[in-house]
């Protein structure tokens, strides 16, 4: 059983939309906490797929950027299942980061369908932040974005 | 949901090798990039 590495950063100035960010890789989550904080969101990070749901449950996000992680695939599909089953989390938005670009472009349609925007990588910063934005706003669709 | 799941599945070894390839260069890249792109915001912030 991993450690727990959850850690969580907010600002002083009022209200910020909490983001939960869950990637294996160190140096991407770091680029997702620098990049998010700057966007005005409070960044929670966790750097392994924890099929017990508490602790997101805990952390409460407003939204989760979940990478679509190749090594870890059932987990990170798993997790996916998981937290569209599941009544207290079928409504946090969910913005999937992956480069496993032809897995999931066969897929599209479901993943919209099941609320969860889809950015490909390598993404331009400015499209990972869009999404995010878009998918805090209610009246915005889940939507695929890609380079 | 699992029939889904199973539409994941590359059909070949050498597919699976691909798809693992092409995640293990498209996270790095992704955060190089990122990283250029934030630094040139910072810049262009700071003239």
């Amino acid at each position: 059983m991993p450690r727990p590495s959850t850690e969580r950063s907010s600002s002083p100035n009022g209200y910020q939309p909490h983001i939960l960010a869950i990637n294996n890789d160190p140096a991407v989550l770091s680029l997702f906490r620098d990049l998010l904080q700057e966007a005005g969101y409070q960044v929670s990070t966790q750097n392994y797929i924890d099929r017990d749901l508490d602790q997101i449950k805990a952390l409460k996000p407003d939204l989760i950027v979940l990478d679509y992680m190749w090594a870890t695939e059932d987990a990170s599909w798993s997790l996916l299942q998981m937290l569209r089953m599941d009544p207290s989390t079928v409504a946090i938005p969910i913005v999937l980061c992956t480069g496993a670009v032809h897995e999931v472009k066969a897929l599209e349609e479901h993943l919209v369908s099941m609320g969860v925007t889809v950015v490909l990588k390598p993404f331009n910063i400015d499209q990972l932040v869009d999404a995010i934005r878009e998918r805090l706003t209610p009246e915005h669709p889940p939507i695929v974005a890609s380079t | 949901m699992d029939e889904l799941r199973s539409r994941l599945e590359p059909r070949t070894p050498e597919q699976q090798a691909h798809a693992a390839r092409m995640h293990e260069l498209r996270s790095p890249l992704t955060v190089l990039v990122g990283r250029v792109q934030l630094l040139r915001r910072h810049l262009r912030g700071g003239q």
